[in-house]
């Protein structure tokens, strides 16, 4: 549900009247940051598919594990740690489609952890570009090479 | 059966995000104020604790229920404390009976991250032999009047129910056995969280929406805060979104609204 509400604003609904659009995400292994992997993956899968997107939604977790801020924690690090803050955003639109918190944080603790997250969705963001415009760079090598190659069998 | 709507006319989606941008509200209160809150406890006699909380017309009742049951194997010297939230049609038209949907799962996940993320419980005081009998209190929400919020209602009076929950006491025979005992003493609560629910209409921030500003608005966004005024659970839902410094400013508010919504609670 949490990662329904946080794709569900990026994708342009409305060019799709009476259409559902189902989403299935299978976690493979599960050593924390599961939620917002799945984001990633699902966000680029949506691109991938041709569904007008207002932007990729990238998604990070920001957390605190003996009174150090910390970025993106793994399982052990969730159960340990003191807090755990996961979040999605839209980078072009500045956007925060997800965010949850549990644990314990002061304002300011909180206010650098949201910082941190969005900078880890920044990073995030920047390598589903590179992925998805590297699909289309080998798209465009497979047509090139192919071209080539009839000529020469002319 | 017909099934109610969950739509607003666009009329009324005009009017509400009109009144918004003139910074009020359908029922004249100003964006960051809550409706009436009354809380009685101690309503339901055979609960170990109860509260009936009503926030405007929306109105929650809380059961805590204390049973002996065995640890988790990973805390052996802790009890447990779980919250479930049960959305029954006598609330709303919108509620049907049967298994709980994902307003009712929302609901409960919400209010129990507040209450175990807070650590509310002094859960080492529920265990009564160390890895085979622990109080497991369960925190029932029972929603009776739905007019928005009920995110809210619930978490004060669970933590209104549980502030005023008696355990009995316990005695452990050689062999041990466990005997309940006529005698109580309060349940080990330690922190008062409070969640507040902001929502996001038409561009502007409001607290406490009531169930007409809940169809009309895009995000909602819950901060729960310890006594200390620590952020102890947050939770995003709708599907609007924020922007950066629209979350910093509701976090700014929520604390503030925080401690005052304490005082309505018991002691």
């Amino acid at each position: 549900m949490v990662i329904r509400e946080s794709l569900e604003p990026a994708i342009f609904s409305i060019m799709f009247p009476r259409t559902a659009i189902d989403i299935y995400i299978e976690i493979v292994q599960a050593d924390g940051g599961t939620r917002c992997v799945g984001i990633i993956a699902a966000s680029l899968a949506l691109a991938d598919a041709g569904v007008p997107l207002k932007d990729l939604v990238a998604g990070c977790a920001a957390g605190k594990i003996d009174g150090t801020l910390v970025l993106d924690l793994n399982d052990t690090e969730d159960k340990c740690g003191e807090a755990d803050l996961p979040l999605a955003f839209m980078p072009r639109t500045k956007e925060i489609t997800l965010l949850q918190m549990d644990g314990s944080l002061s304002p300011e603790e909180f206010k650098d952890a949201t910082n941190l997250a969005i900078t880890g969705c920044e990073e995030i963001y920047e390598m589903q570009r590179e992925t998805l415009k590297k699909k289309y760079a080998e798209n465009r090598d497979e047509i090139n090479s192919e071209k080539t190659t009839t000529k020469e069998g002319d | 059966m017909v099934k109610s709507a969950k739509i607003l006319s666009e009329i009324e989606q005009n009017y509400i995000e009109k009144l918004v941008n003139k910074g009020t509200r359908i029922d004249e209160r100003s964006l960051d104020s809550y409706r009436d809150i009354t809380i009685k406890t101690n309503v339901i006699e055979k609960a170990n604790g109860s509260a009936d909380c009503t926030l405007g017309n929306t109105r929650v009742v809380v059961g805590v229920k204390l049973e002996l049951g065995t640890p988790f194997p990973d805390m052996p010297d802790e009890g447990v404390v779980t919250v479930n939230a049960e959305l029954a049609p006598i609330a709303s038209p919108f509620f049907e009976s049967g298994p709980p949907t994902e307003v009712g799962i929302e609901l409960a996940r919400v209010v129990d991250r507040g209450v175990r993320q807070s650590k509310a419980v002094d859960t080492k005081k529920l265990c009564i032999l160390k890895g085979e009998k622990v109080w497991i209190a369960f925190v029932d929400i029972y929603a009776l009047d739905h007019d928005g919020n009920l995110i809210d209602a619930s978490a004060l009076a669970a933590i209104a129910a549980l502030l005023t929950a008696k355990m009995p006491k316990v005695e452990i025979t050689k062999d041990k056995e466990i005997r309940l005992l006529e005698e109580t003493t309060p349940l080990p609560v330690v922190d008062r969280p409070i969640a507040v629910t902001l929502a996001k209409l038409n561009g502007a921030i409001i607290v406490d929406p009531c169930l007409k500003e809940e169809f009309a608005m895009r995000g909602r966004i819950t901060f729960t805060f310890t006594e200390e005024g620590n952020l102890c659970a947050l939770q995003k839902g709708g599907n609007g979104t924020f922007l950066q410094s629209e979350i910093s400013d509701a976090f700014d508010k929520a604390r503030n609204i925080a401690s005052q919504l304490r005082q309505f609670l018991p002691k």
